[in-house]
């Protein structure tokens, strides 16, 4: 933490002693949550990264500008993670821990590490996106902090895991002490104080289908990523795409899930791809950072859109027909 | 015009005095197969002792790997409080008013300090401008103006944020060309037009052999900040007694850092001992020109009790000083057959708010790569410009970089204008040994043609370049970096004590210290070499102003060079000692001993069969025990064989000068311009290897480095700041992108060297960032002027390309 003067600062701008909370339940944990300025501690990463970072300066001090601005925004924490005053500890709760495959769903526990992700062979084959999204973040040891819950909460445009879940069709299982219920991956900033993400939920694929996860890093070394896409795709025998799906992150209001509905029927090849990219591109607002600015990322979307759904298209190609399998 | 200069019948002199290069016949070179020698490379019938040219294990290495070892953060004294720092958040400003009645209640909080508490003694290395806490006005984003010592570090941050400052902004100058506007608004009231410093020659009359020369290649090139990025970052602890001030720092220069602070404090220089911790990395950037250790001092002295103060990350960003950003103009004139006649350097340096070491930097970065070829004229201009931005100064290199990443890509140019292969350009021109530059460089040992010829061998430069693969480039650089330079007045020279122990070992007293390097590893090497002791049994000191010989410490590449033969004379003066003593103790004349494994041998005794050995610590304490004894001490000491340049740059700065050549291949995805930087070949000169893996750590860390400065490390900015000053944003590189590397070294032999040896420690980073830029070009045909070498930059280069093709077309 570097102390840059704020100007007139108010007693209190600094993060106060907080109290760290291990319920042995999920209930118990819900119930903890309904107290006021009670939030969760997963795998603690975003909350280390928070107490440190107050290097920050105020945008009116001096030297705003809409990079910044755009930065502050995506990074910025939702409104029920500040002030927080106790910790509710849930990434060692047995219950948020499984990875359930049922006939037509999986259900991954929030509390499933990314590194548990990454290694799972099941998941590997069935959803290869999910996968290498995970494998993607930062390294092992990380990789083995961070929560599946935790990394979807953040609400962080550039997070990686959100980004392959929209493409795949997610629904997170939603828990607070009175209720249950589903979100989509773009709705998780409506998460409620005393809510938590019980689990990711993910339909199983059936017939030639295929997904892909590309993650760019401009520099070539670990970070969050210059641009990152999710394909999601399924052939009929004919090769014609019954399914198309994509999503993109590290952009304003991110991931985005581009809509692709009139394109189903196409035959899955190199105009439709094309097609796919340049949509991509003309649909979602990058912003400039230290990775590239907004006009190079939307070429690297355009990019990228197209080698992750070229990758997913290929994975659908090697499956073996099945015959009669359709939408 | 060119007629006169008799191309191809007779060498051209003027440039360089002394020996001359001998032109070659570029159609004849062939690459030249590389002869197998071992690391330590001894020319033949060189026979060294043999702890030199050993993988000899660190000294300190048991005490890092498991936590032992004491660096500043892991110093504790008795009721020691903890430090923190109000920085300025404006890039310009004047300070009107500062409250801090409010930190000042905070339990826990026991000193307050602003400007006004200070001696209000501005001080800096060779320009004094930077106060220890702003007085009236601040200059960058990070500009110390307060600071807090309390029970704990998180206490002394919240006393931080609870004090009051009220400023009046001021325009402020964020760049070169702001700076140096017509009627811009000045960073120092003294410094008119923003120049701290600046200087200009002309040395064998350029324009002359510009209008001689056939060929005339220019550009502008612009390097940028980069930060050391040191594992630990710049911290001190300090604790007063009576009016003396005792400073645990872990810089890589205490004595001239116990100076410095003295001045800052307003005290003499016998008030302030500085000893130095265990440093997790310097790389030019814990050399004392920062106001950290001078804070923690002040506030020491107003909560009567000892203060620790570290640097956050964050901190290290904003305030440290990382390498000076330059612009240079470069021109290079070269006759058709490919020999360089002058080069015009027009050089403007980023000094930020403050000066320390920019200067000498600036000055580096002039003239030092002039020692590599023969030019006839080099005509410079260089200034020091101040900005509102972060402070800058010494990063291993030291200009070179910056000014290599210029010149080299000038001969990058130049080589595809004449069409001359770039490894066969550079031996035409190269350096030998008894040549003299333009400068007065004095070259001793100097085996830069075996360093080409062996790096391009290594990275199959003839080969490769004849079956070119798409997207992939070559490029080969070359530098040229002192073993310690005249810098701070008209000595750069070291001393060291060695004692022998009257157990049998040896402790080197010498205040040159370790910054990570390995140096107390490598003078333990040339003492027990001297002694014939074994290294084990040498311990060497760490800096203490107090109780250690004075020395200048880690800079310039100096230690193995300078403080090595210091400690080389001192170990031979205490064998000689002890020699005597035995002589006596055994009634043998002295030449019949040595000593060898700690034992002092002598032939048999008359009369008798069994030669005689006697400990080396039995030999001492017989010495020691008896009426009047005397321990067993050498004293050694050199200056290193150069002159004071003058203000012009003029003189031969170092005793002897170390060689690099180094070539990379580079791999470009034109969809993306991202570059993978495939294999980097380095062959240095540095004399004997004393230690090969330190010599290799040091090479492939400086390539890292540079592979750094050229690819990954950069920042996005706003209103004068880093908007993230930290790692998130910041990235070093891994060894996810590190090339295939191949480091080899010549085989060479210092005279005026310990065992022949020269330093290693920058020289590999110099010519890197040009080198990648430069294989770039060769790639995709994009070259890159301003660094960092983005995958950005390199895509609309190529997207241009490809756009003023299209319109040909049409």
């Amino acid at each position: 933490m570097t102390i840059l003067d704020r100007g007139l600062p108010s007693p209190g701008v600094s993060p106060d002693p907080m109290v760290l909370l291990t319920p042995r339940s999920l209930d118990e944990a819900l119930h903890l949550l309904t107290a006021e300025g009670a939030a969760v501690l997963g795998g603690g990463v975003g909350h280390t990264l928070r107490r440190h970072d107050r290097h920050r300066r105020d945008p009116t001090s001096s030297g705003s500008s809409p990079e910044r601005d755009a930065i502050s925004q995506t990074s910025s924490d939702p409104p029920h993670k500040r002030d927080a005053t106790s910790l509710v500890s849930v990434g060692s709760l047995p219950e948020l821990r499984t990875i359930l495959w049922s006939g037509e769903h999986v259900t991954i526990g929030a509390g499933v590490r990314l590194g548990e992700i990454e290694a799972d062979e099941r998941l590997v084959r069935t959803w290869p996106i999910v996968t290498e999204a995970a494998g993607s973040v930062a390294t092992g040891r990380i990789r083995r902090l961070v929560t599946l819950g935790g990394n979807v909460a953040a609400g962080d445009d550039s997070h990686d895991l959100p980004v392959a879940l929209a493409a795949a069709g997610a629904v997170l299982t939603v828990r607070s002490v009175s209720s249950t219920r589903t979100l989509r991956i773009g709705e998780v900033n409506d998460l409620g104080g005393d809510e938590l993400i019980q689990d990711v939920r993910l339909p199983i694929p059936s017939g030639r289908a295929g997904s892909a996860y590309e993650k760019f890093l401009s520099r070539g070394v670990w970070e969050y990523a210059c641009v990152n896409v999710g394909a999601v795709v399924r052939l009929d025998d004919a090769g014609a795409a019954r399914r198309l799906s994509l999503a993109v992150g590290s952009v304003t209001g991110g991931p985005v899930v581009i809509d692709l509905a009139d394109l189903r029927g196409s035959v899955a090849g190199g105009v439709l791809i094309d097609e796919v990219a340049r949509r991509a591109a003309a649909s979602t607002r990058p912003y400039g950072d230290v990775k590239g600015s907004a006009e190079y990322k939307t070429r690297m979307i355009a990019e990228f859109s197209r080698r992750a759904m070229t990758g997913a298209v290929r994975r659908a190609e090697e499956t073996p027909r099945s015959g009669g399998e359709s939408t | 015009m060119t007629a006169d200069l008799n191309r191809g019948k007779e060498p051209m002199t003027a440039g360089f005095r002394g020996k001359a290069p001998t032109p070659v016949d570029v159609t004849r070179e062939v690459p030249t197969p590389t002869r197998e020698l071992p690391v330590t490379g001894l020319p033949s019938g060189r026979v060294l002792p043999p702890p030199i040219g050993s993988a000899v294990e660190r000294i300190d290495a048991a005490e890092k790997v498991s936590g032992e070892a004491v660096y500043a953060g892991d110093v504790r004294l008795p009721r020691m409080l903890h430090g923190a720092v109000l920085r300025s958040p404006h890039a310009s400003a004047r300070v009107v008013r500062i409250d801090t009645s409010r930190a000042e209640r905070l339990p826990g909080v026991h000193a307050v300090i602003t400007g006004a508490d200070t001696a209000r003694i501005r001080w800096g290395a060779f320009r004094p401008d930077l106060y220890p806490l702003a007085i009236g006005r601040v200059r960058y984003v990070g500009d110390e103006v307060a600071a807090v010592a309390a029970t704990d570090a998180e206490t002394a941050r919240r006393a931080a944020e609870l004090i009051s400052v009220e400023y009046e902004v001021l325009p402020a100058v964020l760049g070169l060309d702001e700076a140096l506007a017509e009627g811009a608004p000045l960073v120092h009231d003294d410094a008119p037009g923003n120049v701290a410093h600046e200087f200009a020659f002309d040395r064998g009359g350029a324009d002359e052999w510009f209008a001689r020369s056939d060929v005339i290649v220019e550009g502008v090139w612009q390097s940028a900040r980069q930060w050391h990025g040191s594992i630990e970052t710049i911290g001190c602890t300090a604790e007063w007694s009576r009016d003396r001030v005792t400073l645990w720092v872990n810089t890589q220069t205490p004595f001239l850092a116990r100076q410095r602070y003295a001045t800052a404090l307003g005290l003499p220089t016998r008030s302030v001992r500085v000893i130095q911790t265990e440093v997790g990395g310097g790389f030019g950037g814990k050399s004392g020109d920062d106001n950290t250790s001078v804070i923690c001092a002040i506030l020491a002295r107003r909560a009567g009790r000892p203060v620790q103060l570290l640097n956050t990350r964050e901190e290290e960003f904003l305030a440290s000083r990382p390498r000076t950003p330059m612009r240079c103009r470069v021109r290079l004139g070269f006759t058709s057959d490919g020999l360089v006649t002058a080069k015009d350097l027009d050089l403007i340096a980023d000094n930020g708010a403050y000066t320390g070491k920019s200067q000498a930097v600036l000055g580096a970065a002039t003239v030092r790569h002039d020692a590599l070829f023969a030019y006839r004229a080099v005509r410079a201009r260089s200034r020091l410009v101040y900005t509102n931005l972060v402070p800058t100064g010494a990063f291993r290199g030291f200009g070179n970089p910056s000014a290599d990443w210029a010149v080299g890509q000038a001969w990058d140019l130049a080589a595809a204008r004449l069409g001359i292969e770039m490894p066969d350009l550079l031996l035409l021109n190269a350096v030998e040994e008894g040549g003299v530059s333009l400068h007065n460089h004095r070259i001793g040992s100097c085996e830069l043609k075996q360093c080409i010829r062996k790096a391009a061998t290594a990275i199959g430069w003839y080969e490769k370049r004849s079956n070119p693969t798409p997207h992939r480039g070559f490029a080969m650089g070359v530098s040229v970096h002192v073993s310690g330079r005249r810098s701070f007045g008209d000595y750069d020279g070291s001393s060291a004590i060695v004692r022998l122990t009257e157990d049998g070992r040896a402790v080197v007293i010498t205040g040159e210290g370790e910054i990570g390097t390995g140096a107390r590893t490598t003078l333990a090497q040339i003492a027990a070499a001297e002694l014939g002791l074994a290294v084990a049994d040498v311990t060497v000191t760490r800096p203490d102003t107090d109780l250690t010989t004075h020395a200048l410490g880690a800079l310039a590449s100096r230690v193995t060079y300078v403080a090595g033969n210091a400690v080389k004379r001192a170990a031979a003066q205490a064998c000689e000692r002890l020699l005597a003593a035995a002589s006596r103790q055994l009634g043998r004349p002295a030449s019949e001993l040595r000593v060898e494994d700690g034992l002092v041998h002598a032939p048999p005794a008359l009369g008798e069969d069994v030669p005689v050995r006697l400990p080396v610590g039995v030999v001492v304490r017989a010495e020691l025990y008896r009426p009047n004894g005397e321990p067993v001490v050498g004293l050694g000491s050199f200056d290193n064989p150069s002159e004071f340049p003058d203000g012009v740059r003029y003189g031969n700065e170092s005793g002897a000068y170390n060689f690099a050549a180094e070539a990379a291949e580079v791999e470009v995805d034109p969809a993306t311009g991202a570059v993978t930087v495939l294999e980097l070949a380095a062959v240095v000169d540095c004399g004997t290897v004393l230690n090969p893996p330190l010599a290799e750590g040091q090479v492939e860390g400086a390539i890292a480095q540079g592979i750094g400065m050229a690819l990954t490390e950069r920042f996005d900015w706003a209103g004068g700041a880093p908007t993230r000053p930290n790692f998130v944003d910041y990235k070093l590189p891994t060894s996810q992108i590190m090339p295939r590397l191949h480091v080899e070294f010549a085989d060479s032999y210092e005279p005026t060297g310990p065992f022949g040896a020269k330093g290693v420690g920058e020289i590999a980073l110099d010519p890197v960032a040009s080198i990648v830029a430069s294989a770039v070009a060769d790639a995709v045909g994009v070259r890159v002027h301003e660094l960092p070498i983005t995958a950005e930059k390199i895509f609309w280069g190529i997207r241009s390309a490809t756009d003023r093709r299209d319109g040909d077309r049409r």
